[in-house]
Order: structure tokens, then sequence, then C-alpha cells
């Protein structure tokens, strides 16, 4: 579905991502593991257009994406919920919803039926529904950027790192939507800091460091893995005695 | 006593209908700068040649009024377009400052053609609403002010649907708010600009039509005091805040009027810019501006 190939992008003169190459097939979970600061949100806003890279290549159903904008490859059916939300807060939490549908050429009633599919995953929101989406909890501002980014059907999602600065219960929440997202057949790419939880609902992962990607491979192999588990799971590799 | 105080009334009330034309041309500098997060000082100077571009079917075959109006109002959307093309289109990747002096360029440039094209010759312009002035009580209401006043209510009305109800108006707010955003839910900016463009220079052209039968000669400096006028009117309205445009361009016109009034006519421009030297010193944000930060 989504085929990356030696991916270089710079910001003047410093490289951020230093040739990668990664993989997503359509019904999968895969996630981009990875400490702060070393491309891994530059590589999905390269994805989703943001972000022009040096060289290499990205396809999307066999399409080429690299010199696409934004707007286009939105149309093709990727959604990306960005870090840090994007929301915009001086709009309601419907028409943040309804800017969500904009790249779609659809009916209003056709719309609303979605507004409503979204609003019975996320019931905050239809609660919230006239309120500006600036005074919204850091939680339900990254429901409303999951809802928004829903609007447009994606047939793959990008999601960037969905549980920073949430607090543990809403994490959980966000996850068990991921899951449900999923399991309704929307493809997801997910980069998160938060190693444990993204390998548990993954199907395959790849680890980056500065710019690289150093490990991949099925999530169950990955979550035993010494580096990781020592790197970014938390838990001490057990010393041979 | 009574006297001048009716006479400050009457005023308020000519400074409330002629504001109404600076609240409008405060509203298409706020629409660009929302948008664009730039400065359009070729503004003026589009409504300018739109009107004199409406000149051109009534001359040439006396043509009627409405056949005027909609030179007008295409003649400023044209000339609108060719701003955006050549003053911000291909340097939208550039300085930030760039169209302030490109358009400042165009503003020189379409005066001085026009300046060319007539011979500076002023040119008569028919005021459909004639010389007599309606009587209300003790107070006089000239029949084009008040035509400026209603254009006004309903283009602000026709806007606020706009910007509010639209898919337009949202993917317009999207942008003004934080284009990235915008542009990953679909919204293309170039197309958006191209759009504003042909809205404000729509909007211009229309009032522009009005405010033209009030001069009753047309000379093509008007294109770069209207550009100052829009200028003053969001500085004083505040950046961004089309509400602040709208009671901005009402006071500026109230006070033109009283100083044109009681102090005469080469006072009427310097208490306008004494009023914005006010607001820079003691309110830089402006009316309704948020403070700067």
């Amino acid at each position: 579905m989504l085929e990356v190939r030696d991916l270089e992008i710079r910001y003047g003169s410093v490289v951020a991502v230093d040739g990668i190459s990664l993989d997503v097939k359509e019904g999968e979970i895969v996630c981009l593991i990875g400490p702060n600061g070393v491309g891994k949100t530059t590589t999905l806003l390269s994805i989703a257009g943001l972000v022009r890279p040096a060289s290499g290549k990205i396809k999307f159903f066999e399409r080429h994406l690299v010199h696409l904008r934004p707007e286009k490859i939105v149309r093709l059916g990727i959604g990306l919920v960005p870090e840090g939300r994007w929301i915009l807060g001086e709009m309601t939490v419907h028409e943040n919803l309804l800017m969500g549908a904009y790249s779609r050429k659809a009916d209003r009633a056709t719309i609303a039926g979605d507004i409503e599919r979204v609003c019975e995953t996320f019931p905050i929101l239809r609660q919230r529904s006239g309120q500006l989406a600036g005074t919204l909890s850091g939680g339900e501002q990254q429901m409303l950027a999951i809802a928004r980014a829903l609007m447009a059907r994606p047939r793959l999602l990008l999601m960037d790192e969905p549980s920073l600065g949430l607090a543990p219960l809403i994490i959980e929440e966000i996850f068990r939507v991921i899951k449900e997202l999923h399991a309704r057949g929307t493809t997801i790419l997910l980069v998160e800091q938060n190693a444990h939880q993204a390998l548990q609902i993954a199907h395959r992962a790849y680890v980056m460091e500065v710019g690289r990607i150093i490990l991949s491979g099925p999530a169950a192999e990955l979550r035993e893995h010494a580096l990781l588990k020592k790197a970014y799971l938390g838990v001490r590799a057990r010393q041979p005695s | 006593m009574a006297e001048t105080l009716l006479d400050i009334i009457q005023q308020s009330i000519n400074g409330l209908m002629y504001g109404a034309f600076y609240a409008l041309i405060g509203i298409g500098f706020t629409l660009f700068f929302g948008v664009m997060k730039k400065f359009n000082l070729a503004y003026g100077p589009t409504i300018m040649a739109g009107i004199y571009l409406g000149l051109i079917p009534l001359y040439r075959w006396k043509a009627p009024m409405w056949v005027v109006f909609v030179t007008c109002v295409a003649g400023a959307v044209v000339v609108g377009f060719i701003v955006e093309l050549a003053c911000f289109r291909y340097l939208r990747k550039g300085h930030e400052l760039a169209p302030l002096m490109t358009t400042v360029g165009m503003l020189i440039l379409i005066q001085e053609t026009v300046v060319i094209v007539t011979h500076a010759a002023p040119y008569e312009y028919p005021n459909i609403f004639g010389d007599e002035s309606l009587e209300v009580g003790p107070f006089l209401i000239r029949p084009d002010y008040l035509a400026i006043l209603i254009s006004g209510l309903v283009f602000v009305v026709l806007l606020y649907l706009l910007v509010q109800r639209t898919a337009f108006g949202r993917a317009m707010r999207a942008i003004a708010e934080n284009p990235a955003v915008a542009q990953l839910l679909g919204v293309s900016v170039s197309r958006m600009n191209r759009l504003t463009f042909a809205l404000t220079s729509a909007l211009g052209g229309a009032t522009g039509y009005l405010v033209a039968m009030t001069f009753g000669a047309l000379q093509p400096g008007i294109a770069s005091w209207m550009t100052i006028k829009g200028l003053v009117v969001i500085v004083i309205g505040g950046l961004g805040s089309i509400p602040g445009a709208i009671c901005a361009g009402l006071l500026l016109g109230v006070v033109e009027f009283q100083a044109l009034w009681f102090l005469g006519v080469g006072y009427r421009d310097i208490l306008a810019y004494l009023l914005l030297f006010a607001f820079l010193v003691l309110r830089p944000s402006g009316l309704m501006g948020r403070p700067a930060t």
C-alpha cells in the first residue's frame, strides 16, 4: 500500500532523515518507534506532503507522492493526525469535523452521517459540538484530531505521537480507538515514543535512530529484542549469571 | 449651542454613511491579510482601475448604469487577478516583505497608466441618485451616502454568511489560523489566494462604483488615497479583525466629517492621521486586535 524507498530529508544542511525505507501493507498497523528528534515526525510529514524530501521515493498504491501537494495527497486517501494535535482552535468542534471532510465531494447528508459515526467513537465530541476547539482539554483535542482525520475517510491513517502528553487513562482510550479503527479496516502507520504500548497493538515495527532505521520486524519479535528492552521498554535485559 | 449639537449629529450621520466605505476597504485588507498574511497595497489601484474601466462603456456607448456597475466589478476582478499573478503568486516562497514592494510598484504602475491614458484630466462620473438630499427632521441625508451605507450593510451580512456558514468560509478561516493544517485537510492555498483576490476585488469594484458617484469627478490619485484609508482602518480596527475594520471605518468617517465641518477641508486628513497616530501610540493592537505576542 505504502512504499517508502531511500527517503532523504534535509533542513538546510542538516540531514533529518538519512535514506530510510519502509512498507505498510493494507490492513496492517505498523509502528515507527524511536527517541525524540530522530526524524519520525519528519518522515510522516513528508508522506503527507508537508515536507519535501531531498531524494527518495514515496509510493501509495503505485502512485508517486513526492511531488504532490498535501491537498492532493489527502484526496488519495492518506490522513494525518499531526503531533501536537494541530486542531483549529478558533473554530468549533463541529466546524473542525466539517473541515475534516473538506477534501471529499460528498453531500451534506453523507457528511452528517459520518459526523454521527465519529461521534459514536468519541461521544465527548457530540457534547462539545458547538464549543470552540481551543477550549477542549488535551485528550479531547487529540480525539478531535483523530476524528477530523477520519472525516476524510482515509485508507491509510498516519498518527504522530497520539499519546503524547496525555493522562494514562486517556492513552488507554486512544489505543483502544486505534485498535477499533483497524478492526473496521483502516490501515495505520503509527509513530510513537511509547514503544511498549505501540508494540502491543502493531503487527510490524521499525526502530529509528538519528535519521536511520536500525531495526525492523514483526512487533512480537521486537518486543523480545534485547536492545529495545533496554533502550525503550524500560525492562532490563537479564544478565547471564 | 443647540445648533452646534445639530451640526455634530448631522456630520456624524454623514460620517457613518461615508465610513461604511472605509469599513469595506478595511474588510478587503483584512481578508487579504487573513488568508495570505500579507498586505496588498495595490488594493486601492485595483478599485480605481475598476471604476475607470467602468467609464469605458459609459463614454463609448452611453451604456446604462447597470452595465457600468458590472464593468466596474468585472474590471476590478481582472485587475485583481493581474495583481495576484504579478505581485504574489511567484513570490510566495520568497521574503515575507517582498509583496510590500511589488504591490507598491503595482500601485505606481496602475496609477501612472491611468494618468497617461486619461491625460490626467478628471473624468465626470454621473450620480444616479441626483443632488437632492432627503430631509429627515432637521437633518439632511445625501442619497448617495445612504446608498453606500445600505450596500455596506448588505455586503457585511453577505460576507458574514460566506465566512461563517460556507465551506469556502471555513477554508478561509482555517488558512488564517494555520495554513499547514488547512492544506493537510485538503485546502489548496493557491486556489484560496486566487478566490480571495477575486472576492475582495469584486467587493472593491462594487463599492468603488458607488463611491465614485460621491466624487463627481474621477482622478487617478484616488488609488493611493484608498490604499492609505484601508491601512488606517486596519491599524485602528486591529489587524485581522473584521468587526474591528467595521468599527474603525465608521469611526474614521465620523472623525473626518467633524474635521471637515468644524475645521475645514485641509484638516480632514490631518485628523484622520492624528487618530492613526494616537492608536499606534496608545493602543497598537487596535480596537479589536489581539495584543502582539
